[in-house]
């Protein structure tokens, strides 16, 4: 029997997430005068990998940049795999962004409280902070809203829309110690259950980590969260010089010695949001401001932060910035799906291309740009729209299936349950150096758990609840991620198979795009990488 | 050559191991006029499962009990997997080894310490313990001695023997909170490098532990009960498997989809040796301050244990007497010459592959087969000389087992070990088996075998001992899970999910396997009728 109680909701457009990228879809959706509802597991600002952004790479023709110049770059860097439309997108908007971004006050101080307190003051805009949206509605190819449940309380919450943005970032298996615990794909999880495409699923972050206390990774960010967001105007970088490459790993594991992970000369990988700064350690345009622990005067690292061995593995399951997520049906942040938009990192965008690729700063305010189109995009979508009707049926079955964790009286444990996923998924020979044989092992252990312990997890609470969500989530993407790994025959930048060490342009010039049929199977194919021209809509 | 000192030393007969098939196989071969060394990891009398046990059935006409009569309860228990030349050796050792143990003051006290003096009393033994035996070193099918090294000094221990008997005792994965951590398989694996046959690995040992403090099952039932005394047992099998543990709970829990619960059947539990405390005769119980609280009278789950039972607890651990070195009599004599195994690495089949509704079997049958082995390896020492080992041989062994200290990079041990855990602990690998299932572990465990073990690094002589019991534990998963896979039926404590039947036309058969000519696992059938040309 239903115990829940229910809360429902209408807008125009409602935005998941509460990361940069939601700041911004929300922030100009309702400049372009739509009602906005924003959502978020967490606290708005503070959400996703947000909180680790500390500075943005803005481009700018009258500082010199060139717009040819920057292509060209980045297409090397990222070994031909990037999608050049939403490089231009990130040129276009880059500079307006970050001058909203100076405006709000939000460049030199912990930013997380600016962004909210942002949301918090327009009219247009509601914010449901501690809410899991667990399942997108749709009809016939449109999508009419979402449910999800209240972390404090059990009541559902039931939002119908003319339009959804995705802000959900990417996802990891809840790492030991580096904290994107509460990203567990649950955007690119809710979207492919009702059709979209999503792609990039292959390629793996590498942020490296202290094999002497492999759980403190997170001490090696010290005093940099969320302090500021300074301008970096260098530009991209030539020969993927902040590129994390696989190769020192492979020759690690070839001479089967553990996995250490050498970093080229220049900053540490992390999509170089500004902290790992050029190697002269030298920053044009940065603010003298927030205290960020003792610096060494070479890269800005605080004191005793790096180790000199890294290994890799901190961030286990994670994805490149903008490589993973739904796959864009145009160069606007559309998807497969009428109505739902994505941005930031659940959306493939390929903006830097598989791999960390020579650009400091292009990670946070590629979502922030993204966000902002997203949210135009959408408002401009729901112009004339009308809010669909949804069945009380629909929403109802919704609901149950969101509550029934809660109802069993035995079941399998979801904490249990993610451990077993991290025991499979995160042994640097699964997703890391990646091999058939392996990662069918691995598939095979993951296809168990989702007949066998999905159906019958058991919350003890909302917590659990959560957990229970979360689960399902992080299964399907584990799918998704060993699917793709095993259908790209060759290595090219952060996907690499021992099996087939070389990059094959012939045949892998194409991003890997999966779907789920009719007979609900995870089905795979290749997209063109050149064909990214044909989504261009101006 | 190797830089590493070495005690050298030659005897008749080395018995590997220090349980109670060891003290056996020890005394009996220096009764027989044999020099014995005896080598335990550990510390005789307190090694392997021999501190469990709590009990001994005695086979003895005089109390009424019938040959006939047993051998057919075993077989129907058993599934008809046992070996019935095994329970006739059993039958006819039995009661003067309990009149041993009755003359050693053994029977009603801590046993430990007992089998220990006795074994240090006799001048004939010589014993090193704290010493891991890692290889076995043979010349032509022939058993030539042992080499290996100590725990506590960084030197190697090589033994020339004219016989060898194994009482390694079963293996686990080092599970948690059940003490047989020390039992890695060494044995059989060690046998099976020197192209020894190994059967029965596809049986599991199912204890259990209960959900809310699975880490602690070794508190609840096993409290004040370790090593207290061994009282004779009088009984005998009881029909109907009265006390086996059946997985059929266990399958259906699965199908169920809910967790695997191990409900036990009426009577007393499994393990082989915990009769409940109504049936034990009175006045043979050691006094124990308290009463134990290990059992309830039914043989229910003691009153302390909250939290469904669940399996687990003693992962990768076979049933007693099932699983190890495939004798080629009925004399605890393999198809290595001169080399012999006793109690749990003696793939005897005594009981079968399921706990089988006999109590105090486990315990007697070890000091049984020991007993047997020490005089059979005596008699084959008798007249022969040793066997000449060249140096380089030699060395060449103890340079292996010296090389993780060497490594100045490479895979720790202990993590290795948790990797194995997460691959073969889980109830849906061993306990519910699935061919799927089973392969995927089996591709990660040939991937930790090629690429783990050839670069496995000890900080230091505790590291190096456990580089060496994970290459054991490694082989024997891949032996238990090849022979899993073979073996496409259900029995016992096998059981397939996509098998889920018995299948008496194509199964009654062990599973033997043998290092092939490839170096690779050759696993085939030994009709279980075809015991009969084993006995000699």
């Amino acid at each position: 029997m239903v115990t829940h109680t229910k809360e429902e909701y209408t807008t125009d457009i409602l935005v998941i997430g509460g990361g940069i990228a939601a700041v911004f879809a929300a922030t100009r959706a309702s400049k372009n005068k739509t009602n906005v509802i924003v959502v978020d597991k967490g606290s708005i600002g503070r959400s996703g990998q947000t909180p680790f952004a500390s500075a943005m790479a803005v481009f700018d023709e009258e500082l010199g940049h060139k717009r040819d110049e920057w292509h060209r770059i980045v297409e090397e860097n990222s070994k031909k795999l990037n999608n050049p439309a939403y490089l231009d997108s990130y040129m276009d908007y880059s500079k307006e962004i970050y001058k909203d971004l100076e405006n709000w006050k939000a460049t030199d101080v912990g930013f997380g409280g600016v962004l909210r307190k942002k949301l918090l003051e327009d009219k247009n805009i509601k914010i449901i902070e501690r809410t899991m949206i667990t399942t997108l509605l749709e009809e016939n190819g449109v999508v009419t809203g979402a449910v999800g449940f209240s972390l404090d309380s059990e009541k559902a919450i039931v939002i119908k829309s003319k339009s959804v943005i995705l802000c959900t970032g990417a996802g990891a298996f809840k790492p030991n110690g580096f904290q994107v615990s509460s990203m567990t794909f649950d955007g690119d999880a809710m979207a492919y259950r009702i059709g979209a495409k999503i792609s990039g699923k292959e390629f793996v972050d590498t942020h490296d980590n202290d094999p002497d206390s492999p759980a403190y990774c997170w001490g090696q960010w010290q005093g940099m969260w969320s302090m500021g967001l300074p301008k970096l105007t260098e530009g991209p970088m030539e020969g993927g010089g902040q590129a994390l490459d696989l190769t020192g790993a492979f020759a690690a594991h070839k001479g089967l010695i553990p996995v250490e992970m050498p970093r080229p000369d220049g900053p540490p990988p992390g999509g170089g949001d500004g902290k790992q700064g050029p190697p002269d350690g030298e920053r044009p345009d940065r603010p003298q401001g927030p205290p960020r622990g003792k610096e060494d005067g070479n890269g800005d690292r605080p004191k005793g932060g790096r180790p000199e061995h890294p290994i890799g593995g901190a961030s286990a399951g994670l994805s490149v910035h903008k490589a993973e997520g739904l796959f864009p049906s145009d160069n606007k942040c559309t998807t497969s799906i009428k109505g739902l938009y994505a941005a930031g990192d659940c959306l493939s965008s390929m903006l830097v291309g598989p791999i960390y690729n020579g650009v400091g700063g292009f990670s946070v305010m590629g979502s922030a740009v993204q966000g902002a189109i997203a949210g135009e995009a959408s408002a401009k979508y729901v112009k004339n729209k009308i809010i669909k009707n949804i069945s009380d049926e629909k929403i109802t079955n919704a609901i149950n299936e969101m509550f029934e964790p809660l109802k069993y009286e035995k079941g399998y444990s979801p904490g249990w349950v993610e451990h077993l996923i991290q025991g499979v998924l995160t042994p640097y020979y699964v997703l890391y150096i990646k091999e058939k044989n392996r990662l069918e092992s691995a598939l095979t252990m993951v296809e168990f758990y989702r007949e066998h312990f999905v159906p019958r997890l058991k919350a003890k609470d909302l917590h659990d609840l959560r957990k229970a969500h979360e689960v399902k989530n992080m299964l399907l993407n584990a799918e998704m991620k060993l699917r793709s790994s095993l259908f790209r025959t060759e290595s090219r930048g952060n996907h690499y198979r021992e099996d087939y060490p070389e990059s094959d342009d012939k045949n892998w010039l194409a991003w890997v795009v999966i779907k789920r049929n009719n007979k609900g199977e995870m089905e795979l194919e290749k997209f063109n990488r050149d064909d990214y021209k044909k989504m261009i809509k101006s | 050559m190797t830089n590493y000192s070495k005690d050298r030393y030659s005897t008749d007969v080395l018995v590997i191991g220090g349980g109670i098939a060891a003290v056996f196989a020890a005394t009996r071969a220096t009764e027989a006029g044999a020099k014995v060394v005896v080598v335990d990891k550990g510390s005789i009398g307190r090694s392997g499962q021999t501190p469990f046990a709590s009990g001994m059935t005695i086979f003895d006409e005089a109390s009424g009990h019938d040959r006939a009569n047993w051998h057919r309860i075993l077989e129907e228990n058993s599934k008809k997997l046992n070996n019935p030349a095994y329970l006739d050796m059993y039958m006819d050792y039995s009661k003067e080894i309990y009149s041993d143990l009755e003359k050693w003051g053994a029977t009603n006290t801590g046993f430990g310490k007992v089998f220990r003096d006795k074994l240090l009393a006799n001048g004939n033994i010589k014993v090193i313990e704290r010493t891991m035996i890692t290889t076995l070193l043979e010349e032509n099918g022939h058993i030539v001695g042992a080499t290996g090294f100590k725990l506590d000094s960084e030197e190697a221990v090589f033994i020339e023997s004219k016989s060898v008997i194994l009482c390694t005792g079963a293996g686990g994965f080092k599970p948690n909170g059940f003490q047989v951590g020390s039992l890695t398989f060494d044995g059989d694996a060690m046998a099976y490098r020197i192209g020894a046959k190994i059967s029965g690995k596809e049986f599991v040992d199912t204890h259990d532990t209960n959900s809310e403090t699975p880490a602690y099952c070794w508190g609840l039932p096993f409290q004040r009960k370790w090593s207290m005394g061994l009282p004779k047992e009088t009984d005998g099998p009881v029909d109907g498997g009265g006390m086996a543990l059946d997985l059929s709970s266990a399958i259906e829990a699965h199908k169920g989809l809910i967790p695997v619960e191990i409900k036990r059947p009426e009577g007393p539990p499994p393990g082989g040796d915990n009769p409940p405390m109504d049936k034990r005769p009175k006045g043979d119980r050691p006094p124990m301050g308290k009463k134990p609280e290990g059992r309830s009278e039914e043989g229910k789950a003691p009153l302390e244990m909250s939290g469904a039972m669940v399996g687990g607890a003693s992962a990768g651990l076979s049933v007693h007497k099932a699983e190890g070195l495939f004798p080629s009599d009925d004399k605890c004599a393999t198809n290595i010459k001169g080399l012999y195994a006793a109690g749990d690495c003696l793939s005897s089949m005594l009981v079968g592959p399921i706990y089988n509704g006999v109590v105090g079997f486990s315990v007697t049958g070890s000091a049984v087969q020991g007993a047997v082995a020490g005089e059979v390896a005596a008699k084959y020492a008798k007249g022969k000389s040793f066997i000449n080992i060249s140096d380089s041989k030699l060395s060449a062994a103890i340079d292996e087992i010296f090389e993780p200290l060497k490594k100045e990079k490479g895979y720790s041990p202990g993590w290795v070990e948790h990797l194995i855990q997460g691959i073969l602990t889980p109830y849906y690998v061993l306990f519910i088996k699935d061919k799927d299932r089973l392969e995927s572990a089996l591709t990660m465990v040939e991937f930790y075998k090629d690429h783990f073990l050839p670069n496995l690094r000890a900080e230091d002589l505790h590291d190096l001992r456990k580089a060496h019991e994970i290459k054991n534990m490694l082989l024997n998963a891949e032996m238990k899970l090849r022979s899993s896979l073979f073996r496409t039926e259900s029995r016992g404590n096998h059981y397939r999910e996509d098998y889920p039947n018995q299948n008496d036309k194509e199964w009654l058969a062990w599973v033997v396997m043998e290092k092939g000519p490839d170096g690779k696992m050759k696993l085939e059938k030994f009709p279980v009728k075809d015991f009969k040309k084993l006995i000699v």
